[in-house]
């Protein structure tokens, strides 16, 4: 109670702006370690026919280029655990490419320009199919989840709308939409993977130190109990550090195939396809109320989370509301989180509930 | 980023002498050029640093003018109490540029020769005729809400993205130049950049070789300056449209008018139709708005950037507005 109104600095607040804080990719603990380097898909859908490493393993201080041809196998994503954040996350697993960015290779070198560099020299040829990008265009394929974010149920009543809103005496009927929305942290999405025999010691970027070991553990297919997660500070998440992605699992990767430390950060660009994208929506609402001051009907229709307002509910007895939710497979990168730090309650953003969770662009 | 070799130019002529050899860049304050060399855009295997030439001064010259060096920094420039005084509209579009950090670095000369923000262009997985001639234009299907809607071709909607090059152009500035064969020349602004063409790789009537020494202005005209940049953000962020405007009036009649635009063209954009709508005209909204829709009379989007041309538009007539009730 005495906090509250008082001016308190965050605890980490002096040392971040001191430059004092020591982010997931400035760790020196375990010495100079080797620079990884995404290469991402330049289609939107399709396949991977032909993808030649020399030129990029012939450059200057190149030690790995991954590419799926090569990659160890993986575990692989499990719908039965609760929460994404948990789950294996296989990358560089085939061929397919489910979405613009999508790694296709990472080059492993000794400096971050080098990696950089060869990174150019990977020739990828693709098989590009047509892919579904145009949400509103493609609302007729929309379709209802079994459960929709945090568990909860697709499609919901109270009472019977229809009869309730037919017979309404004022009513209101409009639809809603919002764009996508992206996380854009200070700090970009940052590993620095370091092997100790069958142990992994993981410097990343993650508010959820339990949810990316598990998801490192179960992807590398190892006892959690050999992954150690070192996650001091937070440069910012906005939702893209609830879990893990691409840089932590390919530094994994990677630092257990070379057995040295291996560090990578997305690039600015990077995080707009990796590190996952609050998905558009659309949002149908239908108020009917009667002639008093009271509304009684709701009947959203959207892909979100919906729950009637706590006055609403509290207001009215005889209120009456059947929100349903549908998704929308598109082509784009994985639904996720994207958030601020304030107004989460209004702003929940809808975790796609769907399969091949990269294919499912939750609406 | 590609490996390359590096000399420090101790004059002006040794400069332009060591930059002869294939494959060379002059590099100044390497603000856009380092940044387009680790994306291996730009692809030099020598550069020769020009930036400690003694082409800093800012200097009087005969008859009223200004002489701005190569080398001075963008700061420098914009600070300069002879360029606040008598050419406000070049202080004011330098301060709109860039950030902090990026002015001090930034040279006059390099400023002027920077290349186009367009994503397309940075982006090596993108076609583009700019990067690649040949290789086709990302951007006129692509997402264009930063493009060109004057001056375009078919094969490059790219915009210039300097601020400094607007105002000067509004200026009439002279361009010094000195060549490969140690021989020295000026260039009007508005005769130094080309639009793209079918050769949008060629931005400049730069000869190889060739180097810029110094911006010379003329005497300011009569009447008040003014720069107004509209952009997505309040800092740091290019122009969507810019414009530079010089209005002369007298008992509330335009005697004399200036007008360039920034952020609608592949070079800075001087309206002589615009300029032709406001001279001996009363100074008024009515008059300002034909000047924009004269200035705006073949401008074109291409979708996404089809806003631009109202925005130029209410840009033009504020700035004219601004210019004139004040002056």
């Amino acid at each position: 109670m005495t906090m509250i109104g008082q001016p308190i600095n965050r605890v980490d607040g002096p040392l971040k702006v001191s430059g004092q804080a020591t982010y997931a990719y400035e760790h020196w603990d375990a010495g100079q370690p080797l620079y990884g380097f995404i290469l991402g898909a330049t289609i939107g859908r399709g396949r991977i026919t032909a993808i030649d490493t020399t030129r990029a393993e012939q450059s200057p201080g190149v030690r790995l280029v991954m590419t799926y041809r090569d990659a160890p196998a993986q575990g692989t994503r499990d719908v039965s655990i609760f929460s994404e954040y948990w789950r294996a996350q296989p990358k560089l697993s085939s061929p397919e490419v489910h979405h613009y960015g999508e790694p296709v290779a990472l080059v492993v070198a000794t400096t971050f320009e080098q990696a950089r560099a060869a990174a150019h020299l990977v020739d990828v040829e693709y098989a590009v199919e047509p892919g579904n990008y145009d949400f509103a265009a493609r609302q007729d394929q929309a379709y209802a989840p079994k459960v929709v974010n945090a568990g909860l149920e697709t499609d919901t009543a109270v009472g019977d709308f229809e009869s309730g809103f037919d017979t309404a005496a004022v009513k209101i009927d409009q639809r809603y939409t919002t764009p996508y929305q992206f996380s854009q942290p200070m700090e970009p999405n940052a590993c620095m993977a370091v092997p100790h025999g069958d142990e992994l010691t993981i410097y990343v970027s993650a508010q959820i130190v339990d949810a990316a070991r598990n998801s490192v553990a179960g992807t590398l297919m190892i006892d959690g109990q050999r992954v150690h997660v070192v996650a001091p500070f937070i440069g910012g998440g906005f939702g893209s550090k609830l879990g893990i992605h691409s840089e932590t699992i390919l530094a994994a990767l990677a630092a257990r195939r070379l057995n040295q430390p291996v560090k990578v950060a997305m690039t600015r660009q990077q995080i707009f396809h990796l590190a996952g994208v609050r998905p558009t929506s659309s949002q149908r609402v239908r108020l009917g109320a009667g002639a008093g001051r009271t509304i009684g009907r709701h009947r959203p229709r959207g892909q979100h989370v919906y729950k009637p307002p706590r006055g609403v509910r509290r207001a009215d007895r005889r209120h009456r509301s059947r929100p349903l939710r549908r998704s929308q497979p598109l082509d784009a990168p994985p639904a996720d989180a994207a958030r601020s730090s304030a107004g989460e309650d209004v702003a929940r953003a809808g975790r796609s509930a769907g399969p091949a969770g990269s294919r499912v662009g939750d609406g | 980023m590609r490996a390359f070799t590096y000399e420090r130019a101790t004059d002006a002529p040794a400069a332009v002498a060591a930059v002869s050899r294939p494959g060379a860049k002059f590099i100044s304050g390497g603000t856009n050029l380092l940044d387009l060399m680790k994306l291996e855009i730009e692809q030099p295997t020598h550069l020769v640093d020009i930036s400690r030439l003694p082409l800093k001064d800012i200097e009087e010259v005969p008859g009223g003018g200004l002489r701005i060096g190569a080398q001075a920094a963008n700061s420098d420039a914009a600070a300069d109490a002879r360029v606040r005084t008598r050419y406000p509209v070049l202080s004011q579009a330098l301060v709109a540029g860039a950030s902090g950090q990026l002015r001090n670095k930034a040279s006059v000369g390099g400023n002027l020769l920077q290349r186009t923000r367009c994503p397309y262009f940075y982006d090596t997985a993108a076609g583009c005729n700019k990067r690649n001639p040949g290789a086709g234009c990302s951007a006129i299907d692509g997402i264009n809400r930063a493009h060109a809607i004057l001056g375009a071709s078919e094969d490059c909607i790219a915009t210039h993205p300097s601020d400094m090059a607007v105002a000067m152009t509004a200026l009439e500035a002279q361009i010094e130049l000195l060549g490969a064969d140690q021989a020295a020349r000026r260039v009007a602004i508005g005769e130094f950049y080309r639009l793209p063409g079918d050769t949008p790789h060629i931005e400049t009537v730069l000869r190889p070789g060739e180097m810029i020494t110094g911006v010379v202005l003329p005497p300011p005209p009569p009447g008040r300056q003014v720069y107004r940049k509209v952009r997505d953000r309040a800092s740091y962020a290019f122009a969507l449209v810019s414009v530079a405007a010089i209005v002369a009036t007298e008992r509330g009649t335009i005697t004399g008018a200036r007008v360039a635009f920034g952020g609608v063209a592949h070079k800075p954009w001087r309206s002589v139709e615009a300029e032709a709508a406001l001279a001996g005209r009363p100074a008024t909204m009515a008059t300002y708005r034909a000047a924009a829709e004269a200035a705006m009379a073949h401008a074109v989007g291409r979708g996404d950037n089809d806003f631009k041309i109202d925005l130029a538009k209410r840009t033009l007539c504020r700035t004219l507005a601004n210019a004139a009730q004040s002056g």
